[in-house]
């Protein structure tokens, strides 16, 4: 599995390509983490406590990856059978089922790995500036490290559930645009603020995403080898 | 074993229309089976049926003596294959294509990748994407990244399709190496009768699904009447020539200056002398064989496969 994984690493250029990406786009949400937080235009309210810049950076990664995680599951899914490589792919001796699991596992684990490397980053990066600002007066304790690093694992983990979910609506016409725009849609219902609220925080919102992505994932593999390849 | 491959009542249907009608193909470890058919009438089905990648309806596909069910897939390390047209991850230059390909077989020689590429001819390319190469190139990439794991079975849908006529010709050298050479069964489709006709042991001919007939080509070579064509102003002297000198009586005049003679046994040579020693002026003398053409147009119903 790890074997295969590799080699999808290789045949997609994912280093190339993706990691350039992400690079991007943390240094994108590292500097308006920093902007937010430190450069107050009027004296706002907002920010002010370690819960509030938590929830703040949180939704960013978790936004950014989702919908990034899209572009990943066409790259290795919806483009394997757009461009027909897939009917090599399937001519292996290797089962369907374990080279699409492969794939699914590796979105999976780049949505929850982008997420929590960006959190941890960015956070850090806040913590560093204050440091020498004092912008923020909270004392952070380790108890308070630790409940929000629980509550990032957890974010992220449903995150990549809901990772899966584009794939449903990209494998049905083998669609690039329709897989992006479905991840955009889940990131945009989830993270859309009614007043004081987010759909995302409801827990059983993201767990039913998640399970959903899981399921939609299982259902494209179960029944992977008696399709036929056209 | 005494078949590579076989096939047995293979059918398949989508949405209840028959494209593959119970098919019995018996390819015989070795030879080169030459798969015709017009456009249309299944060849890539069946293929891909073989390389398990469409499932029959009903029916089933034998390899190296076991049938293929959900789960198999050592046999497929045995096989290298090409269906329809190759494809190659675009970005990626052949070489790296051809690596990727080692892996996923499990075949790790590292030679193996650069020996196949310069049995076809490609061993000069560079690192250049695969997206900038010819359709030719690709075709012939096709063929080295199908040969490189030294398969036993290869299934060839098509191979000759975007080659100019020194490509085939090359191509062909290569199929009658890796037959002779290396031992390898393959298995070529073509609506190209000219081109089967040159390398292929044994002809499937299928039509609409079905197979419309399996056999040697040298039972098909056989099976042709020849005749000696014979085209003189003077028939009737020579047709008597013929009937009382030559003691032939299978001949017939087809036109006011042409014989066509059916006997098997006598020699263009012989005709010829006998015709100078009568002296009876010939235009022409030739022996002549009815084209393959003809003998598949007739299994297809007419419909053009050359």
């Amino acid at each position: 599995m790890l074997k295969l994984m590799a080699l999808e690493f290789r045949k997609h250029q994912v280093v190339d390509v993706l990691f350039k990406g992400v690079g991007l786009a943390m240094l994108i949400i590292i500097t308006f983490a920093c902007l937010l937080v430190f450069v107050d235009l009027e004296e706002s309210v907002s920010f002010n406590t370690y819960a509030d810049i938590s929830d703040m950076i949180l939704i960013f990664t978790k936004s950014t990856f989702l919908i990034f995680s899209s572009v990943l599951l066409c790259r290795l899914v919806i483009n394997e059978y757009k461009n027909g490589t897939i009917n090599q792919l399937f001519t292996y001796p290797v089962s369907r089922k374990k080279l699409m699991a492969a794939k699914l596992a590796m979105v999976f684990l780049f949505t929850f790995i982008t997420i929590v490397m960006t959190y941890v980053v960015t956070g850090a990066i806040v913590l560093g500036i204050n440091h020498y600002t004092g912008r923020i007066q909270e004392v952070l304790t380790g108890a308070m490290v630790m409940q929000y690093l629980l509550n990032l694992v957890i974010n992220a983990f449903w995150s990549a559930g809901m990772s899966l979910i584009p794939l449903f609506f990209g494998m049905r016409h083998k669609s690039v645009p329709a897989t992006i725009v479905s991840s955009v849609f889940i990131t945009i219902i989830l993270s859309s603020d009614f007043g004081s609220f987010q759909l995302s925080d409801f827990v059983m919102v993201s767990v039913g995403f998640a399970v959903i992505g899981v399921g939609f994932a299982y259902m494209a593999i179960r029944n992977i080898e008696n399709k036929d390849i056209v | 074993m005494e078949y590579i491959l076989r096939t047995q009542q293979l059918t398949k249907a989508y949405n209840g229309h028959e494209v593959v009608r119970q098919v019995n193909m018996n390819i015989r470890p070795g030879e080169i089976y030459g798969f015709l058919g017009p456009n249309g009438a299944g060849k890539t089905t069946v293929m891909r049926m073989i390389m398990n990648l469409v499932k029959p309806t009903s029916g089933e596909v034998e390899l190296f003596g076991q049938a293929i069910t959900g789960h198999s897939y050592e046999m497929f390390k045995r096989m290298g294959s090409i269906i329809e047209y190759p494809v190659f991850y675009d970005k990626l230059s052949a070489r790296e294509n051809l690596m990727l390909h080692g892996e996923y077989m499990g075949y790790y020689d590292p030679d193996a990748a650069k020996e196949a590429l310069e049995l076809v001819k490609l061993g000069n390319l560079d690192n250049k994407p695969v997206k900038q190469l010819s359709l030719g190139m690709k075709q012939r990439l096709g063929i080295a990244r199908a040969i490189m794991t030294r398969p036993e079975l290869l299934i060839l849908d098509e191979p000759i399709n975007g080659l100019d006529p020194a490509g085939i010709r090359e191509l062909r050298e290569i199929f009658r190496m890796l037959s002779r050479e290396y031992g390898m069964t393959l298995l070529i489709s073509s609506h190209i009768l000219g081109e089967m006709e040159q390398i292929a042991d044994t002809i499937g001919v299928i039509h609409q699904g079905r197979l419309a007939e399996e056999v040697s080509m040298a039972a098909i070579r056989d099976q042709q009447t020849a005749f000696i064509e014979l085209v003189t102003a003077d028939t009737t002297r020579a047709a008597y020539v013929l009937e009382s000198k030559l003691n032939l009586g299978n001949f017939k005049i087809i036109e006011p200056n042409t014989i066509r003679i059916y006997d098997g046994d006598i020699t263009t040579r012989e005709i010829g002398k006998m015709m100078a020693l009568e002296d009876i002026e010939l235009d022409s003398l030739n022996k002549k064989q009815h084209s393959l053409e003809d003998y598949f147009l007739q299994l297809t119903g007419g419909e053009h496969i050359a």
